[in-house]
């Protein structure tokens, strides 16, 4: 991610645009984990 | 004091928490200069500046300690093979006329009985069980040598002197630093004396060209008495403060570890030969991104031809750059450098002189032109001070300043030098030198040999392999292998030719001169008569190129795309439907079915050969 | 025992903060170590079978390399307790401690097998015992895969050192594994998208039918792929580059590279184990293609759906292959200038392929294969 930033949009951008994109995955992570989440079932493949 | 030393001191202070030598075990540079210090004292204790010291050990933790105590200290470190036959140490021993001696036990006990150290006062063994334990280490032991010499080991040396910092005798930069001898077995061996000016100017030279500094670390496993270890590895490290990597010696079956450690060790710089370069071509793709990590800069091929074709492929395939350098022990280690920068190199060259000048020269000595081959003759700050005890061979060599290499190259319009040929008779094979009169010199000490030739053929992995056709009594009539035995008691293993012909008589010219041409002529028509009757398959080539354009058909490539290390992670096409293609097409084709393990092993192209030949062979 | 669960989180910052702490030479038994205890914990018996597992693999290339009927005997050896377990169904990879479930069973076995075949085809570095120890008993790719490669794990821990940015990656991946674990497939798929099927449409009819499957092999994917991210990344931290388990299997061509994509470790094993080995004997290609793929269904479960689900595929790749020589290499050639026609012909072939594969997924989502069968006739119309 913050490689391909770097690459088009040099280092500012590539490293806070890195932090945003962490920060919202990371957020969603934490929020699925405290909301009732479904269950992986082996069966499933 | 020599820049040299100051040099030396300059580093120990400055890297001090660094590592220095990643052996067996992990070294700083504290640690070294620790140990040069006490063995220092010892030295100046022993009065041995301006003498001869030698050293012949495999520890390396040891050679490096008495090599720097003894620059700082003003000696001349004599550095020998330490895993050379009695014989050959005993005559390069007498020749080096030295005071002292640093050696393994067993070699120093192997020599006892030769007389060659009679001369030589100072004793230090190496023992190789006593070396970890630093201090409680504390040997005695009771087998004084006769003549009442100094009876501690290098261990309780530097233990029993106090671990202060190395300090310098006043050395004159034109004293000379180090002996290495580049030929030897015969009566006439050349010990090239190299100067505290020369190794320095050579290091600065090293240390600009490669960017060395104390955040590169240096892999080189070629062997210290050689140039190229010793000046190219340890000491370049040391007066850079690089971390200089040498967990063990090169042989081939280490090949894959030391991919591995490139990496383990962050090496931003291998320092190899040609016949490794060939060699990484058996190791599969696992091994392709062995260079892919940011600390990697450059390999550096030195000692040997690098033939264009290899060196292509190598960078090709591991995505790196090979720096070529060309140089001679009598110009302590490399005097022409193909790279780094992009505008210095160029495939197949061995690039342009640094820090030193270059002309080629007819046989009258008239300086030639671009592109017309005579002598290299090169001169330089890096140059030898001549051969030890040997003013003729000097003068041959050494005339006004120019060192004359007796290599024919050529240089084209842009500066670049090349490499055409040999003037003196010199093989070189894997990265070492080889003189001929010294092969012969052993073969014909050999009872029952009456005379003996020498000389080079090409070959795909060595660069070039010494080859010896001999005449022998035939009252005695010695086979092959008892020459080969005999040989081996007599001279190291890697001046032993790679192959021995027995004529009745060598093909001689009108005043009774061998013709080598004809010999080699005759030589080669005997070797490929041998081939032919161990192969009832003639057509080696043509089982590859049949097998290479059944699979490009099947792959829908070029056969000049294919190798024998081609696989299914590096040919686009190959899948394991196209793999079973092939399979079945080769066995229409060679007419034999592979059997069920055959084909598990079919991973590479080579595979496919390999079973091909075994198969149609059988 | 879910990578979901507090504990393997904890773990997954622990073990990488203890394993780098320690020296070099205390890393490798250290991990055997907490691989050890983490078994041992929850299933003595998983603990006890891996270890034999193990010490059988080294036999085997230490004495047996070279006879070709001992090797194929030791590698049936180490089927026995996967197949045991598969048949009697106490198989279980994730859930509360339980002494009699096999723990990670599908995986190392398969790794033992294929170490010990490798054997064999002399394509095993050199190494000792204590290296395949450190192989078998590998924390992060113990639990759901993938079933990486001896060779390269051992190249793994001979160039082992820190590595910022080996490690940073290893982080990144872990991220992109739990969103797609917690957030894609459990929040996105099970809440919002099932849980909208299931509010707002008719039960059991078609469209609801259809989307259930959509949903459900998505779902699959999601987990799937979020887990072999998450071993691969905690791989990362400690310094090891694991094989690669997808590589975006739902865009795929054809049912051939849908299996080329999709659990990568298993089907390369399957491919390398069954396939070449049946091929080789028999000359027969199909035969092959069939029996690899009846082997990878029954890896999942010793039943009746999956074998049929195993052939359903390995027919597929078979069925594909006669197309292609009868007429799909001619249409691909009478398209290929035109690039509005290769998109539209591609994004068929996608379609199809994904259709394919989710109506096999359909057999093994049901309890039993008539279960399976009912909501495929359903889905067709056909009940």
């Amino acid at each position: 991610m913050y490689d391909y930033l770097l690459q088009r949009y040099g280092d500012r951008a590539a490293f806070w645009g890195t932090a945003l994109w962490y920060g919202v995955l990371l957020t969603l992570v934490v929020l699925s984990f405290v909301a009732p989440a479904g269950e992986f079932r082996y069966g499933d493949i | 004091m020599s820049k040299l030393n100051a040099a030396i001191l300059g580093s120990f202070s400055a890297f001090k928490r660094r590592k220095y030598l990643i052996g067996a075990t992990e070294l700083s540079y504290a640690d070294l200069a620790a140990e040069v210090g006490a063995l220092g004292m010892f030295l100046e204790e022993s009065d041995l500046r301006g003498e001869r010291l030698l050293l012949i050990t495999a520890d390396n933790r040891a050679l490096l300690t008495a090599f720097y105590a003894s620059l700082l200290k003003g000696a001349t470190s004599v550095i020998l093979d330490p895993k050379a036959p009695v014989a050959e140490l005993s005559t390069l021993i007498t020749a080096a006329d030295a005071r002292g001696i640093v050696a393994d036990r067993s070699i120093l006990d192997a020599l006892q009985d030769t007389g060659a150290l009679k001369n030589v006062a100072i004793r230090l063994p190496v023992s190789e069980a006593a070396r970890p334990a630093k201090k409680s280490g504390f040997r005695i032991f009771g087998n004084k040598p006769a003549g009442g010499h100094i009876a501690d080991d290098l261990t309780t040396v530097i233990a029993s002197h106090a671990k202060q910092p190395p300090t310098a005798v006043d050395v004159e930069d034109e004293a000379i630093a180090y002996i290495l001898f580049t030929s030897g077995t015969t009566s006439n061996p050349k010990g090239v004396m190299i100067s505290h000016r020369a190794l320095h100017a050579q290091i600065q030279t090293f240390i600009n060209n490669y960017r060395l500094s104390s955040d590169t670390t240096v892999m080189n496993l070629l062997p210290f008495h050689h140039t190229d270890g010793l000046t190219q590895g340890a000491v370049m490290c040391l007066l850079s403060g690089s971390t200089f990597v040498r967990p063990y010696a090169f042989t081939p079956d280490m090949l894959p570890q030391m991919m591995d450690d490139l990496y383990k060790h962050s090496v931003s710089h291998l320092v190899t030969v040609p016949s490794v370069l060939a060699l990484t071509k058996s190791l599969d793709s696992g091994y392709a991104e062995s260079f892919d990590y940011p600390e990697f800069k450059f390999i550096i091929s030195t000692a040997a031809y690098l033939d264009p074709r290899l060196w292509q492929a190598c960078e090709e395939r591991f995505g790196i750059q090979i720096v070529n350098v060309y140089g001679l022990t009598e110009t302590v280690c490399e005097t022409m450098y193909c790279g780094p920068g992009a505008k210095e190199r160029r495939l197949g060259s061995v690039g342009k002189p640094i820090d030193s000048l270059a002309k080629i020269v007819d046989d009258n000595g008239t300086e030639l032109g671009d592109e017309l081959d005579g002598e290299l003759l090169v001169a330089g700050d890096h140059i030898m001070s001549g051969y030890f005890n040997n003013p003729d061979a000097t003068a041959e060599v050494l005339d006004d300043g120019w060192f004359r290499t007796g290599d024919i190259a050529k240089r084209d319009t842009d500066g670049f030098y090349y490499i055409v040929g040999r003037k003196k008779d010199l093989i070189i094979t894997g990265g070492m030198n080889i003189y001929p009169e010294d092969v012969n010199g052993v073969l014909r000490s050999i009872p029952g040999v009456l005379d003996a030739v020498t000389f080079a053929l090409p070959d795909p992995m060595w660069g070039e392999r010494a080859v010896s056709c001999v005449t022998c009594d035939s009252s005695v009539d010695p086979s092959v292998e008892t020459i080969t035995s005999e040989f081996l008691t007599r001279a190291s293993r890697q001046k032993l030719p790679r192959e021995i012909l027995k004529l009745d008589d060598f093909p001689r010219g009108p005043a009774g001169k061998v013709v080598m041409s004809e010999i080699k002529a005759l030589f080669i028509r005997q070797l490929s008569q041998q081939e032919a009757q161990k192969e009832q398959t003639a057509d080696e080539g043509d089982v590859e190129a049949r097998i290479y354009s059944i699979a490009a058909g099947i792959l829908g490539c070029e056969t000049q795309a294919l190798s024998n290390e081609s696989e299914a992670e590096t040919i686009a096409n190959w899948t394991s439907l196209s793999h079973v293609e092939m399979t079945l097409e080769l066995e229409k084709a060679f007419g034999f079915k592979f059997t069920p393990r055959e084909i598990m092993k079919f991973r590479r192209l080579g595979d496919a050969v390999d079973i091909v030949r075994k198969r149609t062979a059988a | 025992m879910s990578v979901l669960s507090l504990i393997w989180v904890m773990g997954l910052i622990l073990v990488p903060l203890l394993y780098w702490v320690v020296p070099e030479r205390f890393r490798s038994p250290l991990l055997v170590a907490i691989t050890l205890a983490v078994l041992a914990f929850f299933s003595p018996v998983s603990a006890i079978l891996l270890c034999c597992a193990t010490i059988f693999a080294w036999i085997a290339y230490r004495f047996f390399a070279e006879n070709g009927w001992a090797i194929a005997a030791c590698a049936s050896v180490q089927a026995v307790p996967l197949v045991y377990f598969k048949a009697t169904q106490q198989f279980q990879g994730f859930g509360a401690p339980d002494l009699i479930i096999a723990i990670g069973l599908s995986y190392y076995a398969l790794r033992a097998i294929h170490y010990t075949l490798e054997a064999y085809k002399g394509g095993l570095p050199q190494h000792g015992p204590i290296d395949v120890v450190n192989y078998m008993l590998f924390l992060p790719t113990l639990l759901a895969g993938p079933i990486h490669r001896f060779p390269q794990f051992h190249q793994d821990q001979q160039r082992r050192r820190w590595n910022s940015a080996l490690f940073s990656e290893g982080l990144e991946r872990l991220l992109y594994g739990y969103f797609k674990i917690a957030f894609i497939a459990n929040v996105m798929i099970n809440e919002w998208f099932i849980g909208h099927i299931n509010d707002h449409m008719v039960e059991g009819s078609r469209s609801a039918l259809y989307l259930t499957m959509i949903a459900k092999g998505l779902n699959g994917y999601f987990q799937f792929a979020g887990y072999s991210d998450v071993a691969i990344g905690f791989a990362r931290l400690l310094g090891f580059r694991i094989m690669e388990n997808f590589n975006w299997p739902l865009v795929r061509r054809n049912v051939q590279e849908f299996w080329s994509a999709w659990h990568i470790s298993l089907t390369s094993w399957c491919r390398e184990y069954v396939y070449v080995p049946v091929f080789s004997l028999t000359r027969a290609r199909w035969l092959g293609i069939i029996s690899a793929m009846m082997v990878l269904g029954l890896w999942h479960e010793f039943t009746a759906r999956y074998l049929v689900w195993g052939i359903y595929n390995g027919a597929g790749i078979v069925a594909w292959h006669q197309w292609r020589r009868l007429a799909g290499e001619r249409i691909d050639a009478a398209i290929v200038d035109n690039s509005l026609a290769v998109r539209i012909w591609t994004a068929i072939s996608i379609l199809l392929t994904m259709h394919f594969v989710f109506i096999g997924f359909t057999l093994v989502q049901n309890e039993t294969l008539t279960g399976g069968l009912g909501f495929l006739s359903a889905l067709l119309g056909l009940a």
